[in-house]
């Protein structure tokens, strides 16, 4: 879905982002955390196509950011992490602005208009000044502004500052429920417990520079040396015992009335191996899955720094 | 360019929606009700022939001027450096809105105010009609000579706003070069004019007028009365006009300057928002 080559921005002798290579696969939620002035903003602004790279491109279902905006115009939902709102308009006033910029007419506008309005909890607010609303509303007004076109990208910057602990959940939820949906989401946020709990993938910048972009499990494989996988069984207990414990690869076992919680060292192929070998020699697995015991904030402190520009 | 132009409909819902909208034209349309109203009980009790009225009324045409000359850059200043400010530039950035559509919306939203706000002062001179103080066609010509020069200086200002970084600077900008188009160009050719005359050179003009819609506004009243007289008194602005040059009235150039000049204004200030990225 997004594939960032080479991305680099200079501001006079300033280097913003330096060279960043990653990619977003479709259907995702990734995280772009970062110290304050890392490039967060720099990169989803380029992104965004409102700002232009010294070097190198990005691309979003393989339309250039630099050479074909207009494509990718109609490919993503952009939140920026500071905006402001129009004065003497009303909610539906605002929706209805962005719609037609979309090209969305008549029925099929106050279609959308509505649809956005009740999923974002703001029907009841429909005919209130934007200027009016509290800043959680805005935020989610913001956010119903960026799906107006229903872009299968959605890039947001900080898009849950400042709200209150309701609205932000409420946010994270409906994000979590658009990316169930098959939406892609890029994330940057500083609410890094908050935004590691709904991401797949996470992309850690800091002086401008990437420092890692993979999947949350495998990251909490590099930061720990291994991942946590929790087993869940109904039948073949003793037999299962036996194969965990003479697995190599497995360096730390810890039993719960259901199985195991095994600290596994080995790659995806031979983690997919000893649930193979469960299986064929009988062990009624219900749940293989990664247990995940350190957070995003514990990642983020061991890779980077706390250095800015 | 879209016939349904949304920045269009938002910018015209804004500004009937806003309380700013509703004060000038209450302010305006005082203030030329007390202007108008002595004129016309003069008019009115004045013994001399209606057909010797029609320059009576002429001031007010002036004041028109004056007033667009104040309010479309008013109006326009703001147009981007506006966004800018208040940080919904990037939403129009990225979304796919043409430069042309923005750029197009914000400068007719603002001339159709302008506009409403001079059809407003209609009634007014139709009254004046009624008592000769004013002839049809003089009347039609200095009217679109006041729509082109709003529109001019919409234009104007809504360059500016794209080139600038803050709407007090554009706003600065506007008014002063307004200014000089307005009297300084005036002051400029009587100058030049006055030169000559002590050199013993018949009277000209150096073409820096043609740039004056007021100058423009004063040609088209000329078939009746005299109104300037820089360096030869007695002598009409038509009689300045270099013939040899330019064989047309001035309010035909200076049309035809503000109209090319508008055009230009618009395609430096799109080209400059298609080039313009979110700081």
């Amino acid at each position: 879905m997004l594939s960032v080559r080479g991305l680099t921005k200079d501001y006079g002798k300033l280097r913003a982002i330096d060279n960043l290579e990653f990619e977003v696969e479709e259907g995702i939620v990734y995280g772009f955390v970062g110290p304050n002035g890392a490039g967060k903003t720099t990169t989803i602004d380029i992104i965004a196509t409102v700002l232009k790279p010294t070097s190198g491109d990005a691309f979003v279902n393989g339309y250039s950011v630099v050479r074909e905006k207009e494509k990718v115009k109609w490919l993503i939902g952009y939140m920026p992490d500071f905006y402001g709102v129009y004065h003497d308009m009303s909610v539906w006033e605002y929706l209805d602005f962005f719609c037609s910029a979309y090209g969305l007419e008549g029925e099929k506008k106050r279609k959308r208009i509505d649809e956005l309005l009740e999923i974002f909890d703001l029907a009841h607010k429909r005919d209130d000044e934007v200027e009016a609303l509290s800043r959680g509303m805005r935020q989610k007004l913001c956010l119903a502004r960026a799906l107006v076109h229903d872009p299968p990208l959605l890039l947001l910057d900080e898009p849950a500052s400042g709200m209150d602990p309701r609205a932000r959940t409420e946010v994270l939820q409906l994000l979590k429920e658009f990316a169930r949906k098959g939406k892609t989401i890029f994330i940057s946020s500083h609410i890094l417990p908050e935004i590691g709990s709904i991401c797949d993938k996470v992309g850690i910048i800091e002086k401008g520079k990437l420092l890692i972009s993979e999947s949350m499990d495998k990251l909490e494989e590099k930061v720990k040396g291994f991942r946590t996988i929790r087993i869940e069984i109904i039948e073949g207990k003793e037999i299962g015992e036996r194969i965990v414990r003479s697995n190599p690869q497995i360096i730390g076992i810890r039993e719960w009335e259901r199985g195991w919680e095994v600290d596994f060292q080995g790659s995806d192929s031979s983690l997919a191996d000893l649930l193979g070998e469960l299986v064929r020699e009988g062990v009624k697995v219900v749940s293989f899955a990664p247990s995940r015991e350190i957070t995003l904030t514990d990642i983020f402190m061991r890779i980077t720094k706390g250095e800015t520009q | 360019m879209r016939l349904n132009n949304p920045v269009l409909t938002r910018e015209m819902r804004a500004r009937a929606k806003g309380k700013r909208s509703f004060l000038v034209h209450i302010l305006f349309l005082t203030f030329f009700l007390f202007v108008f109203l002595p004129i016309y009980y003069f008019v009115l009790k004045s013994e001399t022939p209606w057909s010797e009225n029609s320059s009576a009324f002429a001031g007010l045409l002036f004041i028109l001027l004056g007033f667009v000359s104040i309010v479309s850059p008013a109006f326009s200043s703001g147009s981007i450096t506006g966004e800018r400010e208040q940080k919904t530039l990037a939403f129009l950035l990225v979304s796919p809105l043409r430069p042309f559509t923005v750029i197009f919306g914000k400068v007719l939203s603002s001339f159709l105010f302008s506009a409403l706000l001079l059809a407003t002062t209609l009634p007014f001179f139709f009254l004046a009609f009624t008592v000769g103080g004013i002839v049809g066609k003089q009347f039609l010509l200095a009217f679109i000579i006041i729509l082109i020069s709003s529109l001019f200086f919409s234009s104007m200002a809504l360059f500016f706003s794209s080139v600038s970084r803050r709407t007090a600077s554009a706003i600065a900008i506007t008014y002063g070069i307004v200014l000089f188009i307005l009297i300084g160009t005036f002051f400029i050719e009587g100058y030049l004019a006055s030169r000559h005359k002590a050199g013993g050179n018949p009277p000209y003009l150096s073409g820096i007028l043609y740039l004056n819609p007021a100058a423009g506004l004063l040609s088209t009243m000329t078939e009746q009365q005299s109104y300037l007289t820089f360096g030869s008194p007695g002598k009409s602005l038509g009689e300045f006009i270099p013939y040899k040059f330019i064989p047309l009235p001035i309010w035909v150039v200076n049309v035809i300057l503000l109209l090319l000049l508008t055009y230009l204004l618009l395609l430096f200030a799109t080209r400059r928002y298609a080039r313009m990225e979110r700081t």
